[in-house]
């Protein structure tokens, strides 16, 4: 053997690997997979498009009444027709789009206050801290949802705002069990173990170690939740304690259509048909991340 | 040669040609895991399919057991024939015949090999109600006595127990005793002792020698270690990035390796007594991924005694390599490798 | 003198409940172990699965809390260091894991893990900490070119170069090797091993090496702590152990260790009786 001359071993690693991509595009090129992700996801960017550009795209102001103009059906003028007031549908569903997308990111983002940060804690710190918010989500999970919700906007008063901040509370639950039970899971893999033996403290370890991997399932129950709080806002909406008039939302839209159905049956149908779409859209965009996110795990094969 | 070895020469139990297994690639199409793998077991003997992972030597045994589907992968070409019989076309109802009676195969893990809902009696007598057609009785009396023959301490106290009463070397005796319940011509041991401890591992190659000798199964031994192999296995296989590169008689691959990977991986086992402070030997780089195999001879980077020029260019064939051996070398004739010393 | 001391370690790991809400027992996993480490010593600690060795081996960095005992780390007393005090110990005494495709966060890439301890125990500046990752990553063989790689794109044994590496950057007196090449290849096993052993003699380092085989403590260690069921059976220098193992436990274990030379049909272990130059009976059988 001593004639033999070994090569040094870095010399001889593998070669480039060709699949090798950052986890962060591997996790993108998995989603983009799936033709029902894209259409998805291209509906959604278009909406946000459509409600960031409303004041300029809509060919009416959604609130200027024309009475002579009232319960048009669609048609020349009025592409969607116009509502009891004589307002154009067609621009009060543009404007409406900003109102619900932004009511829904409302909700997602006080759910994801109340819930992430609890539930990574709890899972992590574990003991009485866990027990005691575990508790307290499991109360407020098992609030009927619609009662809870009247009652939080009749404490603070109709709006928006208001109503959004109470469906983001009862959203919270469904964050906090996801971050609690995920972070449970992490935390008893060896590289947490690995970097309390580097001496990172635990506020290090939690928001560096845990928190980046517990994020795909958040993504998921975030997608989720923004179609749920969609609907959430138009049935709050519709009992008049969402939006106020003059201003519309897909659910306002819907409580005028249904107070005119006689008279007017097509005003049904443009809200209707942007709640459904908007919720179906986000489901499937979920679904798509969550797929993606597993495929390119077992993609990339080892850590299994 | 005795009489038993001839006959197990006239026809072999198991004989895999040309065998190609794919599984789909990251980017789509199809990636080759295991290409034109060939080897042959008679009835009776024991034969070990060596690698490291990432070889292609589950899949390969996988492959025999017609489970390549279930894992995703496809038998894109050559032939696996069992006693005659071609698998690679079998229908799935005729697989689920000829595994039980026909193949058996025992699993790494043996822990989670075994459901923790059924005690140990119940899955044992489940296949043989299923395969034998026993009664219930006969099932019960039958899964006792495998128990027994596994040498399970008990066995009649022990039949219903549930998994998790037993320990690990326990558990894989457990496996053993339901894949031999049906009396099963093939048994495959896909690292079989690799998750346990060395004094139970010893165990269970000395039962796994016991039971070949009284029941005549023939031992497909699938590992990664060439030291354990040699407790068990009169032939080896080695193989290397998806393709057969030395394979022979124990004596042969073990004394005069013919492969350079061969011989750098018995060089690496460290062998108790011969003392501290030495420098293990080692092979640099490590084995390349599916569908990264390199030009010519696929172990050629990580080889001492590549020539320039021509390793890297040329696909070596399996050549002879010995009285009885077969290596993948293009230099086999003109390099001289070592093997295991007597120490 | 000693690096590290350990006297009258025991632990014994809560157990649930039953269904009836009594509180089950389980046997103590460490009880009663001590131990003393020498700088740039390394002792191996054996035994098989549940004999308490990975217990041990995380007590002395305090990953678990032992019930009683005694442990000095260079003259400080580890088990009475509080949280604060027990992290500055921590730049001193590192870990190295058995399975590198878990030990490494999936997403870090290699040069944030191997810069990861710096930014948490000094002031250096990124530039700094990189270029100390990337002087790491050379030493322990794997290459610059993976410092944007993720875990996920490294093979076992780079892994676990990479673990190493990360080990190494505060430069530790002790490194715990908790069965540091178990998951790795026959063939990748023997580089780590030969690169932990050269960075031992380089930088001084003491190890404790935790192994369930031991055909490789006979490489690596000095000194051998045999353990079953929680307990130390056999204590001694390796060679002795090798050459004449006192307890019949340790006895057992050697003889259990697979031995790569074939047997025949009759189950002997064959001897190769011609150690003959084999080129030229090859280069006949080619013809």
């Amino acid at each position: 053997m001593k004639n033999v001359t070994t090569p040094p071993d870095d010399l001889l690693d593998a070669p480039g690997d060709p699949y090798a991509e950052s986890a962060g595009t591997g996790i993108l090129r998995g989603i983009l997979r799936r033709r029902s992700t894209i259409v998805a996801g291209g509906f959604l960017a278009l909406l946000v498009l459509v409600a960031v550009l409303a004041p300029v795209i809509a060919p009416y102001d959604p609130n200027v009444q024309n009475v002579l103009q009232r319960l048009r059906p669609p048609g020349s003028g009025h592409l969607l027709g116009t509502d009891d007031y004589g307002r154009d549908v067609l621009s009060r569903l543009i404007h409406s789009a900003r109102v619900s997308l932004q009511a829904a990111a409302q909700a997602v983002a006080v759910a994801l206050v109340i819930g992430l940060s609890p539930g990574v804690a709890a899972g992590f710190r574990g003991g009485w801290l866990d027990a005691a918010l575990t508790r307290i989500m499991d109360a407020l999970m098992s609030a009927p949802s619609l009662v809870l919700a009247i009652t939080i906007v009749a404490v603070l008063g109709p709006g928006v705002t208001n109503a959004m901040l109470a469906v983001g509370v009862i959203m919270a639950p469904r964050f906090f069990r996801v971050s609690r039970a995920t972070t449970m899971d992490v935390r008893h893999e060896t590289y947490i173990e690995a970097s309390i033996a580097l001496g990172c403290g635990n506020l290090r370890t939690a928001v560096r170690h845990i928190l980046p991997n517990v994020m795909p399932p958040i993504v998921l129950v975030t997608s989720v939740s923004l179609g749920a709080a969609v609907a959430a806002e138009a049935s709050l909406s519709f009992l008049g304690l969402g939006v106020r008039p003059p201003a519309a939302s897909w659910g306002s839209m819907l409580s005028t259509a249904s107070s005119n159905m006689g008279l007017a049956p097509y005003l049904v149908w443009p809200p209707g048909v942007m709640i459904f779409l908007t919720v179906l859209a986000f489901t499937y965009l979920g679904d798509g991340v969550r797929k993606g996110m597993l495929r390119s795990r077992s993609a990339s094969g080892k850590g299994e | 040669m005795t009489a038993r070895q001839q006959e197990a020469d006239a026809r072999p139990l198991l004989e895999i040609r040309d065998l190609t297994v794919e599984f789909p690639a990251p980017v789509g199409g199809w990636t080759p895991v295991v290409q034109r793998v060939s080897f042959t077991l008679g009835q009776g003997e024991s034969v070990a399919l060596v690698g490291e992972s990432g070889s292609g030597k589950t899949v390969t045994s996988l492959a025999v057991m017609g489970l390549t589907g279930v894992t995703g992968g496809r038998v894109a070409a050559g032939s696996v024939s069992f006693d005659g019989r071609e698998l690679t076309s079998l229908p799935e109802r005729e697989w689920r015949a000829l595994r039980g009676p026909g193949m058996g195969m025992i699993f790494q893990q043996p822990i989670r090999s075994l459901n923790p809902a059924y005690t140990v009696g119940d899955q044992i007598a489940e296949s043989v109600r299923r395969h034998l057609g026993l009664n219930r009785r006969a099932a019960r009396a039958r899964a006792i006595e495998m128990l027994d023959l596994v040498q399970i301490p008990r066995a009649a106290e022990r039949v219903d127990d549930y998994p998790h009463a037993f320990s690990g070397g326990m558990c894989q005796r457990v496996m053993i005793a339901m894949v031999m319940a049906c009396n099963p011509r093939l048994l495959i041991a896909d690292e079989p002792t690799t998750a346990l401890d060395v004094t139970v591992q010893e165990r269970i190659l000395r039962l796994l020698r016991d039971l070949q000798e009284q029941t005549g199964v023939s031992l497909l031994f699938v590992s990664h270690d060439l030291a354990v192999v040699a407790e068990l296995c009169q032939k080896v296989t080695v193989m290397y990035a998806g393709e057969v590169v030395e394979q022979g008689t124990a004596a042969d691959v073990f004394f005069r390796p013919g492969h350079p990977y061969t011989s750098g991986l018995l060089a690496a086992i460290p062998k108790p007594g011969l003392g501290t402070g030495r420098r293990l030997a080692t092979i640099p780089g490590s084995i390349p991924a599916p569908g990264l195999w390199p030009e010519g001879c696929r172990f050629h980077l990580r080889c001492p005694h590549r020539e320039p020029g021509r390793c890297d260019s040329v696909r070596p064939d399996l050549v002879p390599a010995g009285p009885s051996a077969q290596a993948r070398c293009l230099r086999v004739s003109e390099i001289d490798l070592q093997g295991v010393t007597v120490a | 003198m000693s690096l590290l001391e350990v006297s009258g370690v025991s632990k014994t790991f809560k157990a649930g409940r039953d269904l009836l809400g009594r509180r089950t027992r389980r046997p103590p996993a460490v009880q009663d172990v001590g131990f003393t480490l020498a700088k740039g010593e390394c002792l191996a600690v054996v035994g098989e699965s549940g004999a308490g060795k990975s217990t041990l081996g995380r007590i002395v960095l305090r990953l678990i809390d032992p019930d009683g005992g005694r442990i000095t780390f260079d003259g400080v007393d580890v088990l009475a260091a509080r949280p604060r005090e027990m992290r500055r110990l921590r730049r001193r005494m590192q870990m190295i894991f058995q399975d590198p495709y878990s030990s490494l966060d999936p997403r870090m890439s290699v040069a944030e893990a191997v810069a990861e301890p710096l930014l948490v125990h000094t002031d250096l500046d990124r530039a700094a900490r990189a270029r100390r990752g990337a002087e790491l990553l050379d030493r322990v063989g794997i290459g610059r070119r993976y410092l944007g790689r993720y875990p996920a794109e490294l093979s076992g044994g780079q892994l676990q170069r990479v673990a190493i590496a990360r080990a190494l950057t505060l430069n530790p007196s002790l490194i715990v090797c908790d069965e540091p090449v178990a998951a790795l290849d026959v063939s990748v096993r023997a580089q780590v091993l030969n690169l932990l052993r050269d960075l031992q003699e380089e930088l001084g380092l003491s190890y404790l090496f935790v192994s369930h085989d031991l055909a490789l403590v006979e490489v690596v260690a000095d000194r051998v702590l045999v353990m079953a069921a929680g307990r130390v059976v056999e204590q001694g220098d390796v060679r002795q152990i090798f050459r004449s193992p006192a307890h019949e436990y340790t006895q057992r274990l050697l003889s259990a260790i697979p031995v790569p030379m074939p047997r025949d049909s009759t189950g002997r272990r064959m001897a190769e009786g011609r150690p003959e130059p084999s080129a030229r009976s090859r280069e006949e059988a080619a013809q």
